[in-house]
């Protein structure tokens, strides 16, 4: 056999995919031929190497895609027309070191109106009234952090998450909230928007951003006269 | 397409749709559930996605009899209950283990490092065949696809020299490391 014949039983060895009479033929051999037995010995750390690196590179590839998905990616400025791409990738320089100053001027957070209606186990009840009053004092870590700890137990949990998160400016943590509340709640559609607005801002996702005002704007909602104002300073910006 | 049917192809996408789907579920409900860190709760998370992946290239998961999410979850209950073991043993939750599965008993930790920093060392295009062949389970035919071969003859030699000179750099390091 050659060591290319050898390598390639090896390989189907430590897959598994041998017959019982094969792979007590392998065993023998690792017994008996000291040459094939470094052969084997080797071969299991060089696939173990590639499980490694293959791990390592698919957890990057898959935390790549999820802050793609919840506005962190910075690919949003690959758009068409030169102009719009120097207008984007200018307002991408401005806005990515300090998040954008438009987003402190409208970040207000939305009431507590979730604690008088609770239903849950008197646990997570008193949990979440201890979250929302940490929320109403504008602490929006100790809010996060006992929101984490019932969540998903209510979707609304998720909005409330989303607002404290944009407190704290964590833009990309706010969105993935606010993200999982747009596909699960009820309670808060047009405020998730809004919120949604300003999270993307936040992480410089201006095209996502545009699109929840634009669909603000187009409401008779209470944010439509807010969502034009926005979108009319976000333009004057991008000048 | 289910998202096996994806990953069996060699796309990634729906792999990625699931990690983004329950991510902010499983967290929530591992940090509840586990009383665990939120970074643990995360790590667990990204776990349970590389074992689904796993499972899937292998074979051993030919169709899910649960939904996407009981079946990840199952899956991520195992991997916080290891964390909670490893914490009642005083231990870090260090990095990704991999030596139970990688091969049918257990490697020696600095030899795999030694191993992985040789496959790191090895350049493109050696590497990307490797893991491609080894860890996605990629087909040959799929290889010439993605690494851009004449055909899987040549694929399939590459492969074996790219293998040869991996196991030369192995074999340079750990003889230096025993010489030290």
């Amino acid at each position: 056999m050659t060591e290319e014949e050898d390598i390639a039983l090896i390989d189907r060895f430590i897959e598994g995919r041998l017959s019982d009479a094969e792979a007590e033929s392998v065993k023998k051999r690792i017994e008996n031929d000291k040459e094939f037995a470094s052969l084997y010995n080797d071969m299991k750390y060089l696939i173990g190497s590639t499980r490694v690196v293959g791990r390592r590179e698919l957890i990057d590839f898959l935390k790549k895609e999820d802050a793609k998905t919840s506005g962190t990616s910075v690919q949003w400025y690959v758009v068409s027309g030169i102009a719009a791409a120097i207008a984007l990738v200018a307002a991408f320089f401005i806005f990515r070191d300090t998040g954008n100053p438009l987003v402190d001027e409208y970040f207000a957070p939305y009431p507590n109106t979730v604690v008088p209606v609770i239903r849950g186990t008197p646990t997570d009840s008193s949990l979440r009234a201890a979250a929302l009053a940490q929320y109403e004092l504008g602490n929006y870590a100790a809010a996060l952090e006992s929101l984490e700890q019932i969540a998903p137990s209510n979707p609304d949990d998720l909005f409330y998450m989303g607002i404290s998160a944009l407190g704290l400016k964590d833009y990309s943590l706010a969105v993935t909230y606010l993200k999982d509340y747009e596909s699960k709640g009820e309670s808060f559609v047009t405020q998730t928007k809004w919120y949604l607005a300003l999270a993307y801002l936040g992480a410089d996702n201006v095209e996502q951003s545009r699109s929840y005002l634009n669909a603000l704007a187009a409401e008779d909602g209470s944010y439509k006269q807010q969502a034009a104002e926005l979108l009319s300073k976000i333009d004057r910006d991008l000048k | 397409m289910s998202v096996i049917e994806q990953i069996r192809s060699g796309a990634r996408d729906g792999l990625a749709r699931l990690y983004s789907t329950y991510r902010t579920e499983f967290i929530g409900w591992a940090v509840k559930q586990f009383n665990c860190p939120r970074a643990a709760a995360e790590d667990a998370w990204q776990q349970t996605i590389v074992i689904f992946y796993e499972n899937v290239v292998s074979g051993r998961l030919q169709e899910l009899s649960s939904s996407e999410k009981t079946y990840l979850f199952a899956i991520g209950k195992n991997k916080l209950r290891e964390f909670n073991r490893t914490q009642m043993r005083e231990q870090e939750l260090g990095e990704f283990d991999t030596a139970e599965d990688a091969a049918p008993e257990p490697l020696d930790q600095q030899m795999l490092e030694k191993a992985v920093a040789c496959l790191d060392a090895l350049g493109e295009p050696c590497r990307s065949l490797l893991v491609e062949f080894y860890y996605h389970r990629s087909s040959m035919d799929q290889i010439v696809a993605r690494l851009g071969y004449r055909n899987e003859d040549t694929a399939k030699s590459q492969k074996y020299k790219c293998l040869v000179r991996l196991r030369k750099k192995f074999f340079e390091a750990t003889t230096k490391k025993t010489m030290q």
